[in-house]
C-alpha cells in the first residue's frame, strides 16, 4: 500500500508554504522540527484540518511564536476542553461538547480501539505540577512525595498517608482540562520500573520523550509519580462495550513539541523520540481520554535530576533511523529531515 | 556577563529571561498571553517556568521587584478587558487562561506585594469580571484569583468572605469549597492559635460539611460526589493540622446539631472520635447557637437606639465585636447578623449612617438572607433617600424572587420616589404571586390612594379586610381612605371596629382620634381622651403628640398645642434625619404663630395631607427627587446605576409581557421601548454588561426577532461564556425558533438541547432549569413518539427534583419555585412524579397557554442562582 500523502503537506498555501519555509530554516534550530512534524504527519483526519484552519492556525505565520499561539488557540477550542463541573465523562461520546476532537472520529481508533484490556499503560506526572494546582496551603511537594513513598511501602488504603495522597489527587483532578493523556506501555518500561537503575527516572523521561520534565536550572530536581493502569480502566467508546478510546498521537493532539515525531501510518502506535538517542526501538505511546488517577494506580515515585544527555537533533536523527528500519520505509521523512545524518 | 549568566552557568540563560531583563512588561505580557515560544523548554504551561525561576531566584530582590512591577502593571491594564485583549485575537478561553496564569504565579510566589495589592483592590468586581470567564473547575480564573488571595493574607479582613464561601450559597460553585478552606487556612492565625491547632479551620470543615449536605438535599450534587469533595478537602486540612484530639472535639460539638448525613460524614473522617449524640439533638439540626445573654442584650440596646440614647452606640459596638469574633472563629453568623439587623432597624431614623453600615455588614455576612437586604434597603432609603436605595431594592427582588417582603420593599421605595405606576405594578405582581401576603394588598391600596384613585383603593382595602380580618393595618388603611374621601362617619365606624378588635393598636387609636377631630367640636373631648390614653402608656410617642397638638389647636388651647409640638420635636432631637413635620409644627412655633396659621387657613389646608403614606422612607424635597432615567436622568457612571438600569429594563419588559398598564406610555410597545432605551444607556457605557445583553436579547425574543436575539447571545457568549442567563436565553431562542419553523428532533436536537447541557455543566445547581428547558424544547419539536418520550423523561426528572421540597417546613426558594411549577404546570395530571407520555399532551397544552408565566419562572430561577455575591452598596 502506498503511503498516504500527509494531509498538511498537501494542504496548499499559505500554511504549507509556512511549514516548508520553517522546516528548512536552519537558524531556527530544533524549532524547525515543529514544521517538519506537520509535513510528516499522516494520521490527522481532514475534518481536523478544517478545525485547525478555523482556529486561524493554518496560516502563513510571522514566526514560530505566532504559530504556537494559534496552535494553542486550536487546542483550547477543540482538544483541551474544559472539564464539566460534574466531572470528566466516563464514556467517550463523540457528539458530546466535552469530547476532544482527538476522539471524535472513528479513524482515530482504527489500530488501537480493540487493544487487549489487560495490557498495562504508564503515565508520568510531575509532583510539582500537582501540588501547585492544589488550593493554597493544603499540601507541599515534600509532603506529597513522603505520602506517596509511605503509601507504596505500606499498601494500606486506611493509612493517613494513603488517604492524604488520595485527597490531594482528588483535589488536583478537577482542575485539569480534558486534554488527551499520553501514556506508554508498562511492558516496555518494566526493566526500569520493576527495580531498575538508580537513575531510572531520568532514563524513563528520555525513553518517553518527556522533554518538559527536564531541570530548567542548575541543581533542580523534579519529583515524579508514575501511574500504572490496565487498558480496561480507560473510558469506553459510547455504545461499544469492548472498545476503549485509544488513539495514535498526531501533531494536533498536544502542544508544539520539538521532541515529538509522528509515526508512519503503518505503525499501530505512536513512537516516542528517545531523548538519549539510544538507537533502540522507540517506545510505543498512545493517547487516551482523561480519567482521574488514584493512589492504587501509583507504581513508583522518583526524581529527575539531569537534563537529556543528547541534543534533540541527535535524538531525532536516531529516531528516524529506527523508524525507517522498523517500517521498511527507507525514505520516511527523507524530504523533511534529509539534513539529519 | 549579567547576573543571570552567573546564575545559570554552565547552562545558557533562557531566551525569555533575556527578554524579561530587557523589557519586563512586554516579556510578562507575552508569557501570560502565550505569545512567546519557549522552544526546548517545551512547557505545557509557561507560568510554571516563571514560578520555577521566581522561586529559585527568590533571594534576588531586584528580579522579584521587577517581576512584581510588571505583573501589577499587567493586572491594572488588563482588569476589565474582554476577549480580544492582548493583541492575540483570542477568545474568552485565552483571556481566562491569562488570568489563571497570573493568579497561579501570584499564589505560588512570595514577594509580589504590589500585584497582590492590585488584585485585592479589584475584589468587589471579581465575580462580575472573572466569574463570567469561569466555566468550570478547569477553566476557573475566579477560583485561581481566590486561591491567590488566600495564599497572601496580611490581615483578617477577608474572614467573613471565606465563611460566606464555606456556605456554598447559590452564587458559589461547589468546587470553590476548597478555596474557602484555603482562605481560612491562609488567615493570619489568632494570637492564641499561632503555630498550633486552628479551631477556625476545623469549624470551616464543619461548615463545608453542612453546605455539601444542603447541596445534596437540594438535589444539586449526588451524595457520593458531595462526600468525596468534602473528604478530600478535610483530609488535606487535617493533614496540615495533625491534631486529632481537638478536631474530634470540634466535630463532636458541631455535629451534635448537624443532620444525620452530615454527622455520618464527619464520623467517617474521624472514625471513633465523635461522641454519640443525643437523639433530641439529632432531630433538630441547626447551625444556630444562642449565646447566653446576647439576645437580651441586643434587645435592650435596640430599644435604646430607638430612643437615641448616646450610650447605646458604644454598647452596640461592644456586643457586635463579641459576636463578630465568635462568628469569625465559628462561622456561625446567626447572632451577629441578628444583632446587626436589629440595630440597623432600630437606629435607622436616629443614626441612619450607622444603620447603613450595620445593615451592609449583615448583608456581607449573610448575602443569602433576604432580611439583611431589606434592612439595608430601608436604612439606605432613610439615610441617602429612596432613590439611592432603588438599585439595591431592584437587586434584592431579582435575588429573592420567593420573598414577598423584598418585593414590598421595592414597591415602597418606588412609591417614595413618586414612581407610583411602577409601585402599583410591583404590588399587583406581588398580590398575584403571593396571594396570602396582606402587606402587598394594603401597599397596593396605598398607592391607589396616593394617585387619588380612592374608590379603587377602597375596594382593595375592603378585599384585604375580608381576606385578612385580623390584619389591623388593612382596617386602618380602609378607614384612612374613607377619611380622605370625607366619609368621616364610615371612617369612624371602621376605626371603632378596629379599636374593638385591637384595643392597643396605636395607629387605630390615633386614627380614630384624628377622624373625631375632623368630625367637629362635639367629638374633640373623646379624641383628646384617646390620644392621652396612648401617651399615658407611651409618653414620647411622636405621632400621638402631634395628633394631640392638632386636637388642642382645634380646641383653641394653643399654649398646650405648642407645648405638645415642642415635646414631639424634643423626642427626635439629635437625630440625623430631618423631621417630617411642617415648619410650623417643628416644635419651634409659638402659640401665637399657631393661632395665626389657623386664621390664615395654613393648618386646615394640611389636614388632609396623607402624612403616613410613606411609612418606610421620608419624603424628599422635590428638587432632589430624581426623574426616571428615560425622562432625562443625568447619567452617573457608577455600578449602582448600571445595575439599576438593567433591572428596570427587566421590570418594564416583564410588565410588557403581562399586557402593560393603562395609558399610551404604559402600552407593551412603549414599555419595551423604554426598556430598550435603558439598555442602550447601559450598553453604550459598558458594552459587555452581561445583564444588559441578556435583557436586550430577551426583548428581541419577545418581539419575535429570533435571529437577532441569537446573534446577540452568541456574540455575548463569546465574551462571557460562563453567564448562565445567556445560556438559558439561548436555549429559549433555539426552542422558539424550532417551534416556529416546525423542526424535527434530528434537525434541531443539538441546537435546542446543547445550551441546557452547557448550563448544567457550568453548575449542577441549574439542573432543574435544564430539565424544564429541555422538556419544553422537546415539546417544541414536531416528531411523534421521540418528542413525547424525551419530554416525559425531562419533566419527570423535574418533578422528581421538586417533590421533596414541597413537604418541607422551611420556606426556601426551591419550595416556592417548585410549588409554582407544580401548581401551574402539572395540576391536571397524576400526583406521581412520573410523567407518562400519554400525559405529555395535557402538559403541552398548559405550557403553551401559560408560556409567558413559565418563561418568567425560568428567569426567576437563573436570576436567583446567578445573582453573584453582593458588592457593597456604599463606601462609608
Amino acid at each position: 500500500m502506498a503511503p498516504k500523502t500527509p494531509p498538511f503537506a498537501g494542504a496548499g498555501p499559505p500554511f504549507s508554504v509556512f511549514l516548508e519555509r520553517t522546516g528548512k530554516t536552519a537558524s531556527l534550530g530544533d524549532s524547525r522540527f515543529l514544521a517538519r512534524n506537520f509535513l510528516l504527519d499522516e494520521g490527522a483526519v481532514e475534518t481536523r484540518l478544517e478545525s485547525y484552519a478555523r482556529a486561524g492556525a493554518a496560516a502563513d505565520h510571522a514566526d514560530v511564536s505566532a504559530w504556537a499561539g494559534r496552535h494553542d488557540d486550536y487546542l483550547k477550542r477543540f482538544v483541551f476542553l474544559d472539564q464539566p463541573a460534574g466531572g470528566a465523562p466516563e464514556t467517550v461520546n463523540p457528539t458530546h461538547p466535552s469530547c476532544p476532537e482527538t476522539f471524535r472520529h472513528p479513524e482515530a481508533f482504527r489500530s488501537l480501539g480493540l487493544a487487549h484490556p489487560d495490557l498495562d499503560l504508564v503515565r508520568v506526572v510531575s509532583v510539582g505540577g500537582v501540588v501547585r494546582k492544589l488550593p493554597a496551603g493544603l499540601a507541599t511537594e515534600t509532603e506529597l512525595v513522603a505520602w506517596a513513598h509511605e503509601a507504596l511501602a505500606t499498601k494500606d488504603p486506611d493509612s493517613a498517608a494513603w488517604q492524604a495522597l488520595e485527597a490531594a489527587l482528588a483535589e488536583w483532578h478537577p482542575r485539569l482540562d480534558l486534554r488527551p493523556v499520553f501514556a506508554g506501555f508498562w511492558q516496555e518500561q518494566k526493566d526500569l520500573l520493576d527495580g531498575g537503575p538508580p537513575d531510572w527516572a531520568d532514563v524513563l523521561r528520555d525513553r518517553l520523550g518527556l522533554l518538559h520534565l527536564s531541570p530548567r536550572r542548575p541543581g533542580q530536581e523534579l519529583p515524579i509519580f508514575v501511574f500504572r493502569y490496565p487498558i480496561r480502566r480507560i473510558p469506553r467508546r459510547l455504545g461499544l462495550r469492548d472498545e476503549r478510546a485509544l488513539a495514535v498521537p498526531t501533531v494536533l493532539d498536544g502542544q508544539l513539541s520539538e521532541a515529538f515525531c509522528p509515526a508512519p501510518m503503518e505503525d499501530a502506535y505512536g513512537r516516542v523520540v528517545d531523548l538519549a538517542a539510544s538507537y533502540r526501538e522507540p517506545s510505543r505511546e498512545v493517547l487516551h481520554p482523561f480519567f482521574p488517577a488514584e493512589v492504587k494506580l501509583l507504581a513508583r515515585v522518583g526524581v529527575i535530576r539531569r537534563a537529556p544527555a543528547k541534543p534533540v537533533e541527535e535524538a531525532r536523527a536516531a529516531h528516524l533511523l529506527a523508524i525507517r528500519v522498523m517500517s521498511g520505509r527507507d525514505d520516511y521523512a527523507a524530504t523533511t529531515d534529509g539534513d539529519l545524518a | 556577563m549579567s547576573r543571570l549568566d552567573d546564575l545559570f552557568a554552565p547552562q545558557p540563560v533562557p531566551e525569555w529571561l533575556r527578554f524579561f531583563e530587557a523589557e519586563p512588561d512586554r516579556a510578562v505580557d507575552a508569557l501570560l498571553w502565550r505569545r512567546f515560544y519557549f522552544g526546548p523548554l517545551n512547557v505545557e504551561e509557561p507560568e510554571e517556568l516563571l514560578i520555577d525561576w521566581a522561586l529559585w531566584m527568590s533571594a534576588e530582590e531586584e528580579f522579584l521587584e521587577t517581576l512584581d512591577g510588571a505583573l501589577a502593571l499587567w493586572v491594572e491594564r488588563t482588569w476589565g478587558e474582554h476577549p480580544g485583549a492582548g493583541g492575540t485575537g483570542g477568545g474568552a478561553r485565552r483571556l481566562a487562561d491569562a488570568w489563571s496564569a497570573l493568579a497561579h504565579v501570584v499564589k505560588n510566589v512570595d514577594g509580589l506585594p504590589r500585584t497582590v495589592d492590585a488584585l485585592r483592590r479589584a475584589f468587589e468586581e471579581k465575580d462580575e469580571y472573572l466569574g463570567a470567564l469561569s466555566v468550570g473547575p478547569s477553566q476557573d480564573p475566579l477560583g485561581r484569583y481566590l486561591d491567590a488571595l488566600a495564599a497572601h493574607q496580611q490581615d483578617r479582613s477577608l474572614a467573613p468572605f471565606w465563611w460566606r464561601l464555606c456556605d456554598l450559597g447559590d452564587d458559589t460553585p461547589f468546587y470553590h469549597a476548597s478555596y474557602a478552606m484555603a482562605g481560612l487556612i491562609g488567615l493570619p492565625p489568632l494570637e492564641e492559635e499561632a503555630g498550633g491547632f486552628r479551631e477556625e479551620v476545623a469549624r470551616g470543615a464543619v461548615a463545608l460539611a453542612r453546605a455539601f449536605d444542603r447541596l445534596v438535599e437540594r438535589g444539586v450534587l449526588p451524595e457520593k460526589r458531595a462526600e468525596g469533595a468534602l473528604r478530600s478537602i478535610v483530609r488535606l486540612a487535617m493533614a496540615r493540622f495533625p491534631f486529632p484530639e481537638p478536631w474530634g472535639q470540634v466535630f463532636t460539638e458541631s455535629a451534635a446539631r448537624a443532620s444525620e448525613r452530615c454527622f455520618h460524614w464527619l464520623d467517617k473522617l474521624l472514625p471513633g472520635r465523635l461522641e454519640v449524640r443525643q437523639e433530641a439533638e439529632a432531630q433538630t439540626p441547626s447551625r444556630r447557637f444562642d449565646h447566653a445573654g446576647w439576645k437580651a442584650r441586643a434587645q435592650r440596646i435596640a430599644g435604646e437606639l430607638r430612643r437615641n440614647r448616646p450610650a447605646a452606640l458604644q454598647a452596640a459596638e461592644e456586643l457586635l465585636a463579641e459576636e463578630e469574633r465568635y462568628a469569625e472563629i465559628s462561622g456561625d453568623s446567626y447572632n451577629v447578623v441578628r444583632s446587626l439587623c436589629n440595630f440597623a432597624s432600630s437606629a435607622r431614623q436616629t443614626v441612619p449612617r450607622q444603620a447603613v453600615r450595620w445593615a451592609d455588614t449583615a448583608r456581607r455576612w449573610e448575602p443569602w438572607n433576604a432580611y439583611s437586604w431589606t434592612t439595608l434597603v430601608e436604612a439606605l432609603a432613610e439615610w441617602r433617600g429612596a432613590d439611592e436605595a432603588l438599585p439595591l431594592a431592584w437587586a434584592s427582588v431579582e435575588r429573592f424572587p420567593e420573598d414577598a417582603t423584598t418585593r414590598n420593599g421595592l414597591a415602597e421605595v418606588l412609591k417614595a420616589t413618586d414612581r407610583l405606576d411602577e409601585a402599583e405594578q410591583v404590588y399587583r405582581e406581588t398580590v398575584d404571586r403571593f396571594p396570602d401576603n396582606a402587606h402587598a394588598r394594603t401597599g397596593l391600596a396605598e398607592v391607589l390612594k396616593a394617585t387619588d384613585r380612592l374608590e379603587e383603593a377602597e375596594q382593595v382595602y375592603r378585599k384585604a379586610v375580608d381576606r385578612f380580618p385580623d390584619n389591623a393595618h388593612a382596617r386602618t388603611g380602609l378607614a384612612e381612605v374613607l377619611k380622605v374621601m370625607d366619609r368621616l362617619e364610615e371612617a369612624e365606624q371602621v376605626y371603632r371596629e378596629t379599636v374593638d378588635r385591637f384595643p392597643s393598636d396605636v395607629v387605630a387609636l390615633n386614627g380614630l382620634a384624628a377622624v373625631l377631630r375632623l368630625r367637629g367640636p362635639a367629638f374633640l373631648d373623646e379624641a383628646l381622651h384617646l390620644v392621652d390614653g396612648v401617651l399615658k402608656k407611651q409618653p414620647g410617642r411622636k405621632d400621638s403628640l402631634a395628633e394631640k397638638a392638632r386636637i388642642l389647636e382645634r380646641m383653641g388651647r394653643f399654649e398646650e398645642a405648642a407645648e405638645a409640638y415642642a415635646q414631639g420635636h424634643q423626642e427626635t432631637q439629635g437625630a440625623e434625619t430631618f423631621t417630617r413635620e411642617s415648619p410650623l409644627r417643628d416644635g419651634t412655633a409659638s402659640a401665637a404663630q399657631l393661632r395665626t396659621a389657623r386664621d390664615t387657613g395654613a393648618v386646615k389646608a394640611s389636614v388632609h395631607a396623607p402624612s403616613d403614606v410613606y411609612p418606610l422612607v421620608p419624603s424628599l424635597p422635590s428638587e432632589v427627587r430624581e426623574t426616571p432615567a428615560a425622562y432625562g436622568l443625568p447619567i452617573r457612571r457608577n455600578r449602582q446605576d448600571r445595575a439599576r438600569w438593567s433591572s428596570e429594563a427587566r421590570f418594564y419588559r416583564r410588565w410588557a409581557r403581562t399586557g402593560g398598564g393603562t395609558g399610551p406610555d404604559r402600552s407593551p410597545e412603549a414599555l419595551r421601548d423604554h426598556a430598550d432605551e435603558l439598555l442602550h444607556q447601559v450598553l453604550s457605557l459598558w458594552p459587555h454588561d452581561a445583564k444588559a445583553l441578556a435583557e436586550r436579547a430577551l426583548l428581541r425574543l419577545d418581539a419575535g426577532r429570533w435571529s437577532e436575539a441569537r446573534n446577540l447571545i452568541l456574540s455575548a457568549l463569546d465574551a462571557l461564556p460562563a453567564t448562565p442567563a445567556l445560556l438559558a436565553i439561548l436555549a429559549r431562542v433555539e426552542r422558539e425558533e424550532a417551534r416556529a419553523e416546525k423542526k424535527t428532533l434530528r434537525e434541531a436536537q443539538a441546537a435546542v438541547l446543547d445550551p441546557s447541557l452547557r448550563l448544567r455543566a457550568l453548575n449542577p445547581a441549574f439542573q432543574p432549569l435544564a430539565h424544564l428547558q429541555k422538556g419544553r424544547a422537546f415539546l417544541a419539536l414536531t416528531d411523534g413518539l421521540d418528542r413525547l418520550q424525551g419530554a416525559a423523561k425531562e419533566l419527570t426528572h423535574l418533578r422528581q427534583w421538586i417533590r421533596p421540597f414541597l413537604g418541607r417546613r422551611e420556606d426556601t426558594f426551591e419550595k416556592w419555585w417548585g410549588g409554582r411549577i407544580e401548581d401551574r404546570v402539572f395540576f391536571q395530571i397524576g400526583p406521581e412524579p412520573e410523567v407518562q407520555p400519554t400525559e405529555v399532551e395535557t402538559v403541552t397544552a398548559i405550557l403553551t397557554e401559560r408560556s409567558a408565566e413559565i418563561d418568567l419562572l425560568e428567569e426567576d430561577f437563573w436570576g436567583r442562582l446567578s445573582a453573584g455575591p453582593a458588592p457593597p452598596v456604599i463606601t462609608l
